[in-house]
């Protein structure tokens, strides 16, 4: 770039270099803004749109006539979720299969933090569980009777997948030797109130 | 970054080639108004492609969800609406520039030689 000689043109004015150089920056300068300008709308097409903000959104839900003992079912992002409000019975029978199940605590991370308990989850009354089995995606069906004809009478309640007979516990956790390899997956959740669930948002752990 | 440029100017005529063409392509100093509707169309073309891309992002080519997916570009997708008309309208533009700088060709006989196979 240091010996560029002075071109001269027909009408034998030199060329002048220094403002062209001027003329090139204020150029790009100006081009840049333009791209950067015009990148903005295809950007924000891309993020997601208010239907798609609307259909992922968390969902209330009034627990307040779920008795014990009940099972009931909500719909978030296209899955049902169940809420298991269960029975002083029910729960005592937790700690007793804690050596039949292939994760008694919990160790792997198929629930919040918040819900890593022997119950898996805030208050011990309620489960609140995706209701889509870990195995190939088909949703379980509960089997509440102790010890019922069907389930064998080991059985202390729970859930069994119709699709490949895989066996949950009344906290969602699998039984060893199960075609399902985890748990079920606890959905995040928070209390609004005490009968008033909004799933789809953490609770807020110090 | 120049030793990236150098590794490909080592492999491919990267500097020559942009020079050749672009920075110090010579051109005749009285090219006038007429003569831009070539980077106008350039222009267009990359415009709708850019934006074509991203309509594919959402429209649905089926006969029963077109329809619908239209409206959801125009009314959900942020700037949806506006990359659409970009696309709409361009085609337009694109027809427009390009009879333009047919014309200009013609008139200024930018077919003959030793141009005859730019055209």
């Amino acid at each position: 770039m240091t010996e560029v000689p002075v071109v001269t043109n027909s009408n034998a004015s030199p060329t002048n270099l220094s403002r062209r150089r001027t003329l090139i920056a204020i150029s790009s300068v100006v081009g840049a803004a333009a791209v950067g300008t015009v990148a903005v709308p295809f950007l924000a097409s891309m993020t997601p749109s208010e239907r798609a903000k609307a259909a992922g959104a968390p969902v209330e839900v009034d627990i307040s006539k779920l008795q014990p003992g009940q099972m009931m079912s909500a719909e978030w992002r296209g899955k049902p979720v169940w809420i298991v409000r269960r029975t002083k019975e029910m729960l005592d029978t937790l700690p007793k299969i804690d050596s039949k199940v292939s994760d008694p605590k919990s160790a792997k991370p198929f629930q919040p933090q918040y819900a890593q308990n022997e119950w898996r989850s805030i208050k011990p009354e309620y489960l609140v569980v995706i209701g889509i089995c870990s195995h190939l995606g088909c949703s379980p069906t509960e089997k509440f009777g102790v010890a019922s004809p069907d389930m064998g009478p080991d059985w202390e309640g729970g859930f069994l997948c119709p699709c490949h007979g895989s066996r949950f516990d009344l906290a969602g956790r699998v039984f060893k030797a199960m075609p399902a390899p985890t748990n079920l997956e606890v959905a995040p959740y928070k209390y609004l109130t005490d009968t008033l669930l909004l799933i789809g948002e953490h609770t807020k752990t110090a | 970054m120049n030793a990236v440029i150098q590794w490909v100017d080592d492999r491919f005529p990267l500097i020559k080639t942009w020079k050749e063409h672009l920075s110090e392509y010579y051109a005749p100093k009285n090219f006038n108004f007429w003569y831009y509707f070539g980077a106008f169309a350039l222009l267009v073309l990359i415009l709708q492609i850019v934006t074509g891309i991203f309509l594919t992002m959402n429209y649905k080519p089926d006969a029963a969800q077109a329809f619908a997916s239209v409206e959801y570009i125009m009314r959900d997708v942020p700037f949806g609406w506006l990359i659409r008309y970009m696309h709409s309208t361009g085609a337009s533009m694109f027809f427009v520039v390009v009879y333009l700088h047919m014309l200009r060709a013609l008139m200024y006989g930018s077919y003959r030689k030793p141009r005859e196979l730019v055209w």
